[in-house]
């Protein structure tokens, strides 16, 4: 394994090679800055350059790109609140507040650093599982995936502030609107009210840059002035950024296993391992009141989580052909392109692909962070723009976004209409980002529960009896009880 | 304030008609007729505007998987085959489960310049029990590039040896499934309702390689599934048994696993995919033939033919007359299934 | 009793009114397809009408705010108090929504790429008060920015507009 290790490093010795991975990650950095765009679309634009590539550099190439995309869309996050991707949007809790203290440059600065080494632990992990990916990927089924599903939501659920009733009920909101459309499950379409477009339901991508991208484009735009509110203050540079990562050290370990441990899991992917970090980091904070205000730990959380995932996800995806998240579906398909067939035999007679996907997600996450911390400095300059122009630009991008995934124009209305109906939330004090979780677990909640009673013939008793499942089920009822313990407990001091 | 509506106007009136002309492309120059002879004056008929001209749109109503992967590898030589080099590129258009795009291909600009993939009879089915816009029939048929050929197997420590093991089971084996309205679901219920297994579906799974693991998980017992790609893997290492071949067009694959048509149910071998293509009603014949050699020799491209070996994705080459002959058979062939799937539909929601 | 916000109401209203649709509708689908959408929808109901009722009588809500982890868990929620005051949003917030509406018209009649232009130079000059040649760079330079990347690097064919033929899907 070491040798197959070595070979692939040795690729990166080759100049085009090097050239390749160069250019990814900047690609990757683009796509990942840009509202509505991600490593999907990357790679999907991406894969009929690939053509004529070996394998093993294809490979590079296209990991290189998706590896630079998470902190991509951190950079647009932290600058102007706008998430480019899904699984960027716990770091504009934290890294939106600090920017607008002026101290941008420290949150790229600690997105950087949490990004790269992040990236590394879960590459790290996902070295060390392959002998034993076959038994790690055979324990996991709906059961397990939905008593995953169960406990993050508890837990996101449960850090809906103050006011409960309204966290509940935008999270109970966002869980019905992803039942709209289709269910192939049970053969049936709901909640459609006879529109074709809804067919497949409400798409992700209009409620990313609906919720969050036209949300905060009418929040500053209205604000006027510019997003930095005040000059930085001193220990807001970059370098303040990067010793914030070892600062706290220990939340940074935990985001990136969970972010591991998400990736691994078929099914859930970068959204799920952020929110889900996110929260416990801020459950087990001794200052739990500072996060969301520009706490430098919560932008470490966020950031370690989503890179670790990319590592952890292609576990499942080379050792069985199963994703372990969204961007390896489309990894997928360029596999089979170039004729590579993940399964039992991917890990035996392709160990260099493998190694080639490791390299790649490891070069554009050093090059990536290395050129994120050059720029921070620069970039935190749009900071200080005067906001009409971030509003033009973020409204063209957020429309242009919303069009392109499907070519649908009626999406970029769906993602108008959420516009306004997050900013009518965010109002009235329900939180946007409970919405935003029911919506992305309600459908999966729905059918992995269904697919387990199937499985069991009715018994509700697999849930208990298979030990991974039982296992996020105690935890479930542990963060229950701690949190109202802790509760009961600041309530008296 | 009056400065700025003049100033908007005259923009608007200068720059939008620069965008058009920029944005849309150069329309084919109009060909001149050939003048008339000299005597006699016979007038001939000027010839058809060339085409190709432009980019070629090949629609694509699935995501990452067969079709797509096929149509990449034959569009990226099917070029070397037309008149002029023109780029064919692939658009993917999966929502509503492929009718979508289905309904698009059909209501493209029947001018050549669009075609598509379509899966039989998996949106044959869908036009029998649901209102859709588009009408197979109706289509103008380029060709056959590759089968989807069923097979029923079970996982390596499974009780079950043979097609009587499955049915005389004691409790329903538990099949898994894309869902509803998938090829794969219709052949699946067709099979197990013919030999009277006694079975129930266990829906929502995404890609073979997600079944393939459930089965050998022990989540269920039985699978009928068609991407041997996938499957060949777990079949070399023992983890999956084949117990029988379902499609005609697979025996070569298993000669030592029983047929349906040996164990006695000769109607289900005729169940199985095609991946056919195809152009808008109304492409002018001249057009639809120029794609279909261009088709058929791209398929049969020493090119084509080596990728399709490397990736062991066999490529069935048929013309378009044989290709439409297939959709009018599943039709008829489906047709009287319907009743059978309604019930079976029925069944399953309770 | 203190003043009732109308747009609240409204807003809130909304919610429960959706929910409640929802949660009819659950009914006409069989068992199985609607546990889920009941399970959720049900209490999602409950909860929005004690919203509304808390619009209306604050202090109800505040007995019901038995928040289980008493801190200001922020960024979570984003209250007006994050906001930074605001002074008469509501007009300004009516303001934007017909550039971001009218925005949208422009692309749906025209298509992108002439909207860009024309709603970069309208908007930035009327409503950002900009100077001309400051408008003119920033709208042409994301015009050149969409076109490079989407039109030439992703051969996305960006939607030209109903008036110019394009295609709509189906609603």
């Amino acid at each position: 394994m070491f040798e197959a290790f070595c070979q692939a490093l040795a690729l990166l010795f080759r100049p085009d090679v090097l050239g390749l991975a160069a250019l990814g990650t900047l690609i990757g950095l683009v796509f990942g800055v840009l509202p509505g765009l991600g490593g999907i679309i990357a790679v999907a634009v991406l894969l009929p350059f690939t053509y004529g590539m070996e394998p093993t550099t294809a490979m590079l190439f296209l990991c290189a790109v998706m590896g630079a995309v998470p902190f991509g869309g951190s950079v647009s996050a932290i600058l102007i609140n706008t998430p480019g991707t899904a699984q960027n949007i716990c770091t504009t809790f934290d890294g939106f507040p600090m920017a607008r203290r002026g101290e941008a440059s420290r949150a790229l600065g600690i997105s950087a650093t949490a990004s790269g080494l992040g990236a590394l632990f879960g590459l790290v992990v996902l070295v060390m599982l392959i002998p034993v990916v076959r038994q790690v990927v055979l324990l996991i089924g709906p059961p397990e995936i939905f008593m995953l599903i169960l406990m993050g939501m508890v837990t996101i659920a449960l850090a809906a502030r103050g006011n409960l009733v309204k966290g509940l009920c935008a999270g109970g909101l966002g869980m019905l609107i992803s039942f709209i459309g289709f269910s192939p499950v049970f053969g049936v379409l709901r909640f459609n009210f006879g529109s074709e477009y809804l067919w497949d339901g409400v798409q992700l991508i209009p409620v990313v840059i609906g919720l969050f991208g036209i949300t905060e484009l009418i929040n500053y735009a209205v604000r006027g002035g510019t997003i930095a509110a005040e000059r930085a203050a001193a220990g807001g540079s970059m370098v303040e950024g990067v010793k914030d990562v070892f600062r706290h050290k220990l939340c940074f370990l935990r985001s990136s296993a969970i972010g591991t441990i998400v990736g691994i899991i078929p099914g859930i992917g970068g959204t799920v391992a952020t929110f889900l970090s996110y929260v416990i980091a801020m459950q087990t904070s001794k200052h739990p009141e500072t996060y969301g205000k520009g706490n430098p730990e919560g932008v470490v959380a966020a950031e370690s989580a989503n890179n670790a995932k990319d590592g952890g996800s292609v576990l499942p995806t080379v050792g069985f052909g199963v994703p372990g998240s969204a961007e390896m579906v489309v990894l997928l398909g360029a596999f089979m392109l170039h004729g590579i067939f993940p399964g039992p035999t991917m890990i035996k007679e392709h160990l260099d692909i493998v190694f080639a996907i490791i390299v790649g997600f490891l070069i554009s996450n050093i090059l990536a962070s290395t050129l994120g911390l050059l720029a921070a400095n620069s970039l935190a300059g749009l900071t200080r723009i005067n906001t009409s122009y971030i509003a033009f630009g973020v409204a063209v991008l957020c429309f242009v976004g919303a069009f392109t995934m499907r070519e649908n124009i009626w999406d970029v209305v769906m993602a108008l209409l959420l516009g306004f109906f997050g900013y009518g939330m965010v109002r009235l004090g329900f939180p946007t980002v409970n919405f935003t979780t029911g919506y992305i677990l309600g459908i999966l909640a729905e059918l992995y529960f269904s697919q387990s009673l199937m499985i069991s013939y009715g018994s509700y008793a697999i849930f208990f009896t298979r030990p991974i499942s039982l296992t996020f089920f105690v935890l479930t009822l542990f963060i229950l009880v701690y949190s109202f313990r802790r509760g009961r407990g600041s309530e008296k001091g | 304030m009056k400065k700025l509506i003049c100033f908007s106007l005259l923009f608007v009136l200068i720059v939008l008609p620069l965008l058009v002309a920029c944005a849309k492309p150069a329309p084919a120059p109009a060909p001149k007729p050939t003048p008339a002879p000299a005597p006699p004056p016979v007038p001939t008929p000027p010839p058809p505007p060339p085409f190709p001209e432009e980019t070629i749109t090949w629609i694509v109503p699935h995501g990452a998987g067969g079709f797509d992967t096929y149509s990449r590898a034959i569009a990226k030589v099917m070029p070397k085959y037309l008149p002029k080099k023109v780029d064919i590129i692939i658009k993917n258009v999966p929502a509503a489960g492929g009718r979508t795009g289905t309904a698009d291909i059909y209501r493209s600009k029947p001018d050549g310049y669009t075609i598509g993939i379509l899966n039989i009879p998996g949106h044959i089915v869908s036009q029998l029990i649901m209102p859709v816009e588009y009408d197979l029939a109706k289509m103008e048929y380029l060709g056959l590039c590759s089968t989807i050929n069923y097979n029923l197997w079970v996982a390596k420590n499974s009780p079950f040896r043979s097609l009587s093991d499955l049915q005389q089971a004691k409790k329903p084996l538990r099949s898994p499934s894309y869902g509803f309205g998938q090829t794969g679901m219709l052949v699946a219920t067709i099979t197990l309702e013919a030999t009277r297994i006694p079975y129930t579906f266990v829906t929502g799974y995404t890609a073979a390689p997600e079944i393939a693991l459930s089965v050998i998980k022990g989540d269920v017992d039985i699978l009928i599934e068609s991407d041997v790609v996938v499957l060949m893997p777990y079949y070399k290492t023992g983890d999956l048994r084949p117990i029988a071949v379902i499609s005609e067009g697979a025996s070569q694959l298993f000669p030592d696993i029983p047929t349906m048509k040996k164990l006695g149910y000769p109607e289900l071998a005729e169940l199985g995919g095609y991946r056919i293509i195809a152009a808008p009603p109304g492409t002018p014949k001249e057009r639809v033939k120029i794609l279909e050699e261009a088709l058929i020799k791209a398929m049969q491209d020493a090119e084509t033919q080596e990728w399709s070996k490397k990736v062991e994705m066999p490529l069935v080459i048929a013309k378009g007359e044989e290709a439409k002959g297939i959709v009018l058979k599943q039709t008829q062939l489906f047709a009287k299934y319907t009743e059978m799937l309604k019930a079976a539909q029925k069944k399953l929601e309770k | 009793m203190k003043k009732v916000s109308k747009r609240r109401l409204l807003f809130a209203g909304l919610v429960v009114t959706f929910t409640l649709v929802i949660v009819l509708t659950s009914f006409s689908y069989f068992p199985k397809a609607r546990l889920l959408p009941l399970v959720v929808g049900i209490p999602t109901l409950i909860f929005s009408i004690l919203a509304l009722i808390g619009e209306i009588y604050p202090k109800l809500l505040r007995l019901l705010d038995v928040s289980l982890i008493d801190y200001t868990a922020g960024g979570l929620v984003k209250e007006e108090e994050s906001l930074g005051k605001p002074k008469d949003t509501t007009r300004q917030v009516l303001n934007l929504s017909l550039w971001l509406t009218g925005f949208f018209i422009l692309v749906y009649l025209v298509g992108f790429l002439i909207s860009i232009g024309v709603f970069g130079l309208l908007f930035l000059k009327v409503y950002g008060k900009v100077g001309w040649l400051k408008a003119i760079v920033v709208t042409a330079g994301t015009w050149g920015f969409i076109v490079g990347m989407f039109e030439v690097f992703m051969k996305v064919e960006l939607f030209q507009g109903v008036l110019f033929g394009a295609i709509v899907p189906p609603i």
